[in-house]
């Protein structure tokens, strides 16, 4: 058995690291390696060999008993302990891996009990024993370690500074010493007086003398100057011949960031950089210190070299979430752990297998993801049947990797509900990556907030799941149903709000909104006494959603005729707050109704409906964007060229008197200093109304067009957010057209209540109209409870005609009084309040 | 001191020493060495053709084994072996202690004993020692 002690005169050399670094790149060519911690003040060789079992983190794996409990027995009995074993703990290695490596802790370290024994153990001041029963105990163990674990490496982490127990260590125990240290004057001092007396310290008889191997740590880059310069202080002339050293070599192990954050640079396990410069001064540092087969090396660097690749692969920041559906997901490095026997949790076995890498959810690391394991023949293994039949894990990854070659996997996934592995989807030939891998940013997170974010990013897939969310949370009722969470179901409310992507608000109205096909289904009436999820989720999730998300995906949800779409949205306007219904399909039955009765009475065949569709149809509220100049911007230019025009140059004409304005108008949808100047009136002040000027209502054809140039210019000018400012005008325009064609309760209609228009020159918004449709936009907003609305509103409102303002006024004016203005003035009686009357 | 005012102490310190160990107490040892102590200061009063002063020189080597200071045993056991050369019982008696203390110390590290041999750990141990710092480090 060869011993091997490191030691370093001062902390912070990466002493451990190399050492347990060290007794893995042993053990896996196939050596039979003994780790032990004898840095009792400042234990933590287990953390670098990382004893923890799965699902439990590194840095909650404390070992039972070590080498301080081990020593203090020796000390106090009068018989050694009866076996090493229960003093060491095997370190997890690759299955292919012939050697072995055993780790003895210094002890339970950093427990109460662990302290108290190190104290105990010093204070029987154990290895200042004349008789030597302190360093008889420690030969003895090592004589142990020879004979009871069958040991051919014994690698000792030693005590830095100059203790009793790092004499023992170095002088008594070592064959060879690796002593670091780092590049200055105070490190190089310390460690070159150690080995120094290392030289002439006592040692057993035939006990050759101590080979140092002395490495220089930490140096930020490649620098053989630094090297050289250490090697010449160490090897000062001393003040005695025997003090002089005679070292021919300084090892050098450059500095690496990464190793910084996690100390976790296993060489030879796949944790390792290998293009890393540190890694490539460890595998100098071993070839000096053990003679390796060749063939070996090259094996297990070709395991290390695949499992890191995979770790890097599985790591990748890739740019695109959209992308991630055929790459692997994101991994962050911290949730990646390597090494880890992993126990089957399926029939009751208690068979582990071993896993190069194992992803898991977060940080806490209570739920496994995903594993990786590296095999030698990658195209015929079967391993992945053993993760397929004993764990419940949804992805496995095997590796390869022949000489000269490059990487291979093969990813074998399956759904939730797990089931068999699939290796390939079959119609694609893509790997099937579970959706929480492809679209969260940490798949063991499935919070509401996570899944949110990922819609809010595109990832589409997650909206059924929060909009079951949302009806647990509110689907409580009088008479039972699911515990009321108000709070979360807003928070999903408000959350779908702020999607972004067209497509992904398509998707969330589409499947808020009821499904005409499965509303029949008892299934899904789930509640007692008619309470019915659907019609819930219709009119508290989808109707708000409709009005908050952008217009371009309302206007493209709202399709006459388009089979799902809902009204939903309009209703929650027009029923609950106006008081007015809106439903062009019963209409259109009732009236037809009426003229097809006295022709065909008693034979519906003879006169279907449908002749009379195309009749109705235009009688549809509609919604359309144009790229056009607005009315309004055409009328106040025609009115600025008629100001600058020289007196009695225009004659009388066929031509309308805004006939050449609208081609100048024009250039303020490309220009902003245009648009700017035809927002001012003539007095200067800036003057925005809302309807002609940014959208319109056209009573003849029942349509709303929305200005999109004319918007987006006005958002600019007037800092206020785009999609906002076009949903405020949006809502302001539906509810001059509710008001139109709205029908009251009882069914009538009022249709010559429309607004006036805006051809006449000395046009001026309709106050009672706009007060009207200020008045419910500003209920509405409030009633969405949405703070861009409603910020977006006001300020609008602050640039807009005073026939716009009344609303300030009525913030307590009940809507129901409203209502009543509104049937007033649809009947034409001109009693209104508030100073507002027919235009 | 003189022996009058030693008795009553050996005598006091053997009975708490025994109690200590019979307790399984840690100040046992340090008990334990206190015997031998005063059992070494009465056998200086005493000589060895003294049945109380032989019966001394036993009782500081035991008590030496008991404490475990095996330096201490090997010490005493010197001692009273030279002071012992008309006393063939009495030098039997301390050869046998002697040979115990070696036998306790084989037993407490059965392997390293067998490898490098009791008296190499031992001058290994008095040789660390010796050095006066854990490494011998020069001037």
């Amino acid at each position: 058995m060869k011993t091997f002690t490191f030691y370093s005169y001062k902390g912070g050399t990466g002493r451990s690291l190399l050492l347990a670094n060290t007794a893995r790149y042993l053990a896996l060519l196939g050596h039979r390696v003994v780790a032990a911690d004898f840095d009792f003040e400042a234990p933590g060789l287990h953390y670098k060999l990382n004893i923890s079992p799965p699902g439990q983190r590194v840095a909650d794996a404390i070992p039972e008993r070590g080498a301080v409990d081990y020593l203090l027995a020796a000390a106090q009995g009068d018989r050694p302990p009866k076996s090493l074993r229960p003093y060491v703990v095997a370190v997890p290695l690759p299955r292919s891996a012939k050697g072995s490596l055993h780790l003895m802790p210094a002890g339970a370290a950093p427990t109460g009990a662990y302290w108290k024994a190190l104290t105990e153990l010093l204070r029987q001041d154990f290895f200042n024993d004349p008789e030597g029963s302190g360093i008889a105990a420690c030969l003895e163990w090592k004589a142990r370690v020879e004979e009871e674990l069958e040991a051919d490496f014994l690698l000792i982490d030693s005590r830095t500074g100059v203790t009793e127990l790092a004499g023992v260590t170095t002088a008594v125990l070592a064959d060879k010493v690796v002593c670091l240290m780092l590049a200055n004057r105070e490190s190089q001092m310390g460690a070159r007086a150690v080995l120094r007396s290392l030289g002439q310290a006592a040692r057993l008889s035939d006990q050759p003398p101590i080979e140092v191997i002395p490495v220089l740590s930490r140096v930020p880059e490649r620098d053989d100057g630094v090297a050289r310069e250490t090697l010449a202080f160490l090897n000062e002339k001393g003040s005695v011949p025997q003090d002089t050293l005679a070292l021919k070599k300084v090892f050098v192990f450059r500095a690496d960031p990464e190793l910084g954050k996690g100390e976790k640079l296993h060489v030879g396990s796949g944790e390792a950089q290998s293009r890393s410069p540190l890694h490539q001064d460890y595998i100098a540092l071993l070839a000096e210190l053990v003679e390796t087969d060749s063939e070996k090396a090259a094996a297990a660097a070709r395991r290390q070299e695949a499992v890191q690749d995979t770790r890097d692969w599985l790591t990748a920041d890739y740019e695109g979430r959209r992308h991630r559906r055929i790459e692997p997901p994101g991994f962050r490095a911290e949730q990646i752990d390597e090494g880890i026997p992993f126990k089957g949790n399926r029939y009751g076995t208690r068979e582990a297998h071993y896993a190069d890498l194992v992803a898991y959810a977060g940080e806490d690391r209570t739920e496994s993801l995903l594993v990786v394991e590296y095999v030698e023949d990658l195209a015929k293994s079967e391993s992945w049947k053993w993760w397929q039949e004993f764990t419940k894990l949804r992805c496995a990854v095997l590796v390869g990797k022949l000489e000269g070659q490059s990487t291979e996997r093969r990813v074998f996934t399956r759904g939730r509900r797990g089931g068999d592995f699939i290796e390939r989807d079959k119609w694609t030939g893509a790997v099937r990556w579970p959706i929480s891998f492809s679209s969260l940013d940490d798949p063991g997170d499935r919070s509401v907030a996570s899944l949110l974010a990922a819609v809010q990013r595109g990832e589409d897939g997650f909206v059924n799941l929060l909009v079951q969310e949302w009806q647990h949370a509110m689907f409580t009722t009088l008479h039972g149903g699911s515990p009321f969470r108000p709070l979360l179901a807003r928070q999903i409310l408000d959350g779908l709000a702020q999607v972004r992507e067209t497509e992904t608000e398509k998707r969330v109205l589409w499947r808020t909104a009821p499904d005409p096909f499965e509303r029949s289904d008892p299934e899904r009436w789930m509640g007692r006494h008619g309470d019915n999820p659907e019609e819930m989720t219709t009119r508290e999730l989808h109707a708000p959603l409709w009005w908050r998300l952008s217009v371009e995906a309302k206007v493209e949800f709202w399709r006459p005729g388009k089979l799902g779409g809902s009204r939903a949205g309009v209703e929650l306007l027009a029923r609950e707050l106006m008081g007015l219904s809106l439903d062009p399909d019963r209409d259109f039955r009732r009236e037809v109704g009426q003229l097809l009765g006295p022709f065909d009475e008693g034979d519906d065949s003879k006169g279907g409906a449908y002749r009379f569709t195309d009749l109705f149809r235009g009688r549809e509220l509609r919604f359309e964007f144009s790229d056009r100049v607005s009315p309004e911007l055409i009328r106040r230019e025609a009115l600025r060229q008629r100001l600058e025009e020289p007196r009695g140059r225009r004659g009388e004409d066929e031509e309308p008197w805004w006939s050449g304005a609208e081609h100048i108008a024009q250039r303020a949808l490309a220009d902003d200093r245009v648009l700017s100047t035809l927002q001012r009136v003539p007095d200067g002040r800036v003057s925005v109304p809302t309807s002609n000027f940014l959208a319109h209502y056209d009573p003849a054809s029942a349509q709303v067009t929305l200005y999109s140039k004319v918007i987006d210019g006005c958002s600019r000018l007037l800092g206020i957010e785009r999609r906002a400012l076009a949903n405020v005008v949006f809502i302001h325009e539906t509810v001059h057209a509710l008001c139109h064609l709205g029908r009251d309760l009882d069914g009538r209609r009022w249709e010559e209540f429309a607004l006036p228009s805006s051809r006449d020159p000395a046009s001026r918004p309709s106050a009672l109209h706009e007060t009207i449709a200020q008045f419910f936009t500003h209920r509405l907003i409030t009633r969405l409870g949405d703070a861009a609305l409603l910020a977006a509103f006001e300020r609008l409102s602050d640039h807009q005609p005073p026939e716009y303002q009344t609303w300030r006024k009525m913030t307590d004016v009940p809507a129901e009084a409203v209502r009543k203005l509104l049937i007033r003035a649809r009947a034409g009686l001109d009693d209104t309040p508030w100073g507002v009357a027919p235009t | 001191m003189s022996i009058e005012l030693l008795y009553p102490l050996v005598t006091e310190a053997i009975r708490r020493a025994e109690t200590l160990a019979d307790m399984g107490a840690p100040g046992a040892r340090d008990a334990h060495l206190e015997v031998s102590l005063l059992e070494e200061k009465i056998a200086e009063s005493l000589p060895v053709s003294d049945p109380e002063g032989a019966l001394a020189r036993r009782g500081a080597v035991r008590a030496a084994i008991a404490a475990r200071d095996f330096g201490r045993v090997r010490l005493l056991s010197a001692r009273f072996l030279k002071e012992a050369a008309k006393s063939p019982d009495l030098r039997r008696d301390i050869a046998d202690l002697a040979k115990q203390a070696e036998s306790a110390q084989t037993a407490r590290f059965p392997r390293a004993t067998a490898r490098y041999g009791l008296p190499e750990i031992q001058r290994l141990g008095r040789a660390f020692f010796q050095q006066g710092a854990p490494f011998p480090i020069g001037p």
